[in-house]
């Protein structure tokens, strides 16, 4: 008799809510039902995290940034399955797409849970195979083709880069736990080469320098219903096991923190030269890539920064692509006349998230980016707390224009909305605007 | 109860004039007015102070405290703010800006009286938006002017976050607890280098709002581009944040660092009065005079707070509040100017006096007050800031000195070149003089000069209460002690 362990319970329900998932397309009119399956799927994967909270399995556990990652993601997952659910994106196939989705959902899980090295390939590929159908869903634009062709490409160079890193690891440790029971991860030779080919797999993922190249077309291109999922739950992951790979690393720092400066000079920089507004979220993901990093670069309080500022992340994604998916496909400017006059929620969700996003007090984003410089200061890195008080001194110079810049005039132009999204526009305000409030919860007890 | 009321009364209002239409002129008078009234029973010697929002290992974000010197600014700042209104008052956008100056003058009440540096940061940086949205959005609506305003303070305010940051860590390992309020930075017993450092970090961040002399990029843009009303607020009221900033948390905090920066922050402050008053010399447009002078007179303030020194630091004091009602009374004369249609250049004035008689004899007031005539409210500022300063560095108190007589010749040289000589053949047939309104403004904002220039000991007593608490702090390091 196969005994599965608790700790597998989460991925298990995402898995089979999957598969579900995809006969929901049979019928037309049971399709329409299939996002809010997926809501459902997610909302008990969180449950199911929640309640094996610092549960040590088999290869798999859940320790407390991966129980407080791993219940973020099913939350997002279900948040953004019920903002999708009537998107007119969603016609088509909603079983497929759903399923998609949890299957990406099922591959984060996996992600930042695992305890070994062949879990989070799985957990890689997982999440990185339904993003190219996802970015090529039949009824978006012609551009989103290219994207997903870009994305599959180096999506791919990425895995091999992954393969090749677990090769060398496993053949300097002569196994594949992330802690091996002979010493740290990084001991010997051959596991440092691997560790810095893991470090650059999961680099082009999560879109830090040098290995941005794909974000900006990415984010220009894709369709945003996808874009929304690839940040707000796939990105997330990536920093959970960026998280627990920090952990394991013992006091090798360096990597970390010439990721952190490369990715927040490079990104703030080109952030700040691009004319369009979605190529440049996609420069300031880069940005935000290399403040993540800059808080794993600061030791055991930056790991404790960094699985929260991984959580404001997604939570900062999800509030400004939220709202884009009222613009029609391929819009890249802020009609924000029209944003007002048809849905002044989304607006103002919209303009704090970007408010957020450059850090601008009380937003959470604030509190998160004042958490990695107390990291850093602590850790006595003063070079990068300087470097990243320069580049989100920079990225006020282009996230606030994007609030005030008036696009070309448009005479009329019919928005998309929904009851949902004034829901999730109304508690997405009060969340990055005085979430702050809800600290006490997680530091009191 | 009354420091809370005093922050969000503004922005309750705020909220009100964004959210409904009719009669909201009415209300944000009446809100002025109210704000000035709360006031009062903080000035009558009612300590007010409250904690709340405790956050762990942050403190109490809206720790408030009022003291005679926030009292004092605060009063300051909700005069300053009818006066605005008042100035602005049938202008097309006046609604508009009502609103953004009501958010203004909250965050301003908030960076006065709060006593946790977190809550006093998050004030300082909502007061550099606002400040940048009103740029934005009145005037010539001037959108490089006002990115660089923010860049500049966004900048600045990020690295004096950076510089408080070890002291926080430092007080928390060598206590144990972690609480940015002033009682628990204050004392941190840095090393005087590390603290000297920590100034500097600290000073960019406060001084960019002065603004003091190498960091004073931003100010032509926004004194020149915005509209008066919005300018007058700028440099009387927002100036002051900074002031505060550098009496209550970078000096007290940092006491060695204070004493080992100032020679080099007095060589800065009075290169930077001289300079100033040399850029207002070398304009022949009448605002720019008014915004160079502002920078200059600001500079002097920095000098009396640097040189450490009682009377210095009275005399700062006094000057950063006749600052604001300088920068009241010269700001609403370019609004008349404008109001009617005429250009502040010399070029398209001269003879003005003959055909606005009362509007030139105020003028004349203010202008005198800004070249420092005694009597007027600029005069006991100055004369403290360098009589302190003189007893410290006397060589460069002395080029001090030099931009304030630099400063005399500007103001009697604009006001021969615009108000008095032939009548300008360019200017139009009729110019209506002094409103009712425009009358009542120079009214106030006269008595109130005056009650500085001549009823200064007031105004010396309560300082009296402030100094010593911190020349305690100060370790007895101030210059010529007690």
């Amino acid at each position: 008799m196969v005994v599965i362990s608790a700790t597998l319970w989460a991925p298990i329900a995402v898995a089979v809510a999957a598969l579900v998932a995809f006969f929901f397309d049979v019928s037309p009119r049971l399709g329409r039902f299939a996002p809010y399956w997926g809501v459902l799927g997610s909302l008990s994967a969180t449950a199911l995290v929640l309640h094996s909270r610092l549960d040590l399995g088999e290869g798999f556990y859940w320790d407390s940034s991966a129980s407080i990652l791993g219940a973020y993601l099913g939350l997002a997952s279900a948040a953004v399955l019920l903002l999708l659910a009537r998107h007119p994106l969603l016609r088509r196939m909603p079983g497929a797409f759903t399923g998609l989705c949890l299957s990406v959902l099922l591959g984060s899980l996996l992600l930042v849970g695992s305890d070994e090295l062949i879990g989070i390939f799985i957990g890689l590929e997982l999440q990185v195979l339904p993003f190219f159908a996802l970015f090529a869903w039949p009824g978006s634009a012609r551009r989103s083709l290219e994207a997903a062709m870009k994305y599959a490409l180096l999506a791919a160079l990425a895995s091999a880069l992954f393969a090749l890193g677990i090769a060398l690891i496993y053949l300097g440790n002569g196994d594949l736990a992330l802690n091996p029971p002979l010493g740290p991860i990084d001991g010997t030779f051959a596991a440092r080469l691997g560790f810095i080919l893991l470090l650059a797999a999961l680099g082009f993922e999560l879109a830090v320098a040098p290995f941005h190249a794909w974000v900006a077309d990415i984010y220009a291109g894709a369709p945003t219903p996808a874009l929304l999922y690839l940040g707000a739950v796939g990105k997330v992951a990536i920093m959970g096991v960026l998280i627990n790979l920090a952990g394991v690393s013992g006091t090798w720092l360096l990597p970390y923190l010439a990721l952190a400066v490369l990715s927040i000079v490079i990104g703030n920089v080109l952030a700040w030269r691009t004319r369009s507004f979605r190529r440049m979220l996609g420069y300031s993901a880069v940005s935000h890539a290399g403040y993540f990093f800059a808080a794993l670069a600061a030791g055991p309080l930056g790991l404790i920064i960094a699985t929260f500022y991984a959580v404001v992340y997604g939570l900062m994604h999800l509030g400004v692509f939220g709202p884009l998916l009222s613009l029609p496909e391929g819009m890249d400017e802020i009609p924000w006349r029209h944003l007002r006059q048809q849905a002044p929620l989304a607006a103002g969700l919209l303009a704090v998230s970007l408010l957020s996003l450059a850090g601008m007090p009380p937003t959470l984003g604030f509190f998160v980016k004042l958490g990695v410089l107390v990291a850093d200061i602590h850790a006595q890195v003063w070079g990068l707390a300087v470097v990243l008080i320069l580049g989100s001194a920079l990225s006020f110079a282009y996230y606030l224009p994007s609030l005030w810049r008036t696009p070309h005039e448009q005479r009329s132009l019919a928005l998309w909305h929904s009851p949902v999204l004034r829901l999730y526009a109304a508690a997405g305000m009060l969340l990055l605007g005085f979430g702050w409030l809800l600290f006490p919860f997680f530091f009191g007890g | 109860m009354i420091v809370s009321l005093l922050v969000l009364l503004p922005w309750g209002i705020a909220l009100w004039l964004s959210l409904a239409q009719r009669s909201a002129a009415a209300l944000s008078v009446a809100g002025a007015l109210a704000e000035v009234l709360l006031c009062i029973p903080l000035l009558a010697g009612d300590p007010s102070g409250l904690a709340a929002v405790h956050i762990p290992l942050l403190g109490a974000l809206w720790q408030l405290q009022s003291s005679p010197l926030a009292d004092l600014f605060a009063l300051t700042v909700a005069l300053l703010l009818p006066v605005a209104l008042a100035v602005q008052w049938h202008h097309g956008e006046y609604l508009h800006q009502a609103r953004i100056l009501a958010v203004l003058q909250g965050a301003l009440m908030g960076t006065f009286f709060a006593n946790n540096f977190l809550g006093f940061y998050i004030f300082y940086e909502i007061v550099a938006l606002a400040a940048a949205w009103l740029i934005l959005r009145s005037g010539q609506k001037d959108r490089r002017a006002a990115l660089t305003f923010l860049l500049y303070t966004i900048t600045a305010s990020l690295f004096l976050l950076l510089a408080v940051l070890p002291i926080y860590l430092a007080r928390g390992n060598s206590t144990g607890i972690y609480d940015f309020s002033w009682m628990r930075l204050s004392g941190s017993g840095l090393s005087g280098q590390i603290q000297l450092l920590l100034f500097l970090g600290m000073l960019a961040g406060l001084g960019v709002k002065l603004p003091l002399f190498p960091l004073h990029g931003w100010a032509r843009g926004a004194y020149v581009q915005s509209a008066p009303a919005a300018a007058l607020l700028l440099s009387g009221a927002t100036v002051l944040a900074g002031v505060y900033g550098l009496v209550h948390w970078a000096v007290p905090l940092l006491p060695q660092g204070a004493l080992l920066f100032s020679p080099a922050g007095i060589i800065l402050a009075s290169i930077g009065t001289l300079y100033g008053a040399f850029l207002a010399l070398s304009t022949s447009e009448l605002r720019e005079t008014v915004a160079y002078s502002s920078v200059s007179h600001m500079n002097l303030v920095a000098l009396g707070i640097f040189a450490l020194q009682e009377q210095a630091w009275s005399g700062a004091l006094i000057l950063s509040i006749a600052h604001a009602v300088l920068a009241g009374g010269l700001f609403t004369v370019i609004a008349i100017l404008e109001a009617r249609g005429l250009s502040s250049n010399w070029d398209a004035l001269g003879g003005l006096f003959r055909r606005m008689p009362r509007f030139g004899a105020w003028t004349l007031l203010f202008f005198l007050m800004a070249l420092g005539l005694p009597g007027l409210g600029n005069f006991p500022g100055e004369f403290l800031t360098l009589l302190g300063s003189f007893q410290v560095l006397p060589v460069w108190a002395g080029i001090a000195t030099l931009g304030m007589i630099v400063n005399l010749v500007v103001f009697l040289r604009a006001y021969e070149r615009s108000m008095l000589g032939q009548l300008n053949p360019r200017l139009p047939g009729h110019i209506a003089d002094l409103s009712q309104r425009e009358l009542w403004i120079f009214l106030l904002l006269g008595a109130a000069s005056l009650y500085v220039g001549l009823g200064s000991q007031t105004l010396l007593a309560d300082f009296q209460q402030l100094l010593p608490v911190h020349s305690h702090l100060l370790l007895g390091g101030m210059h010529g002690g007690h």
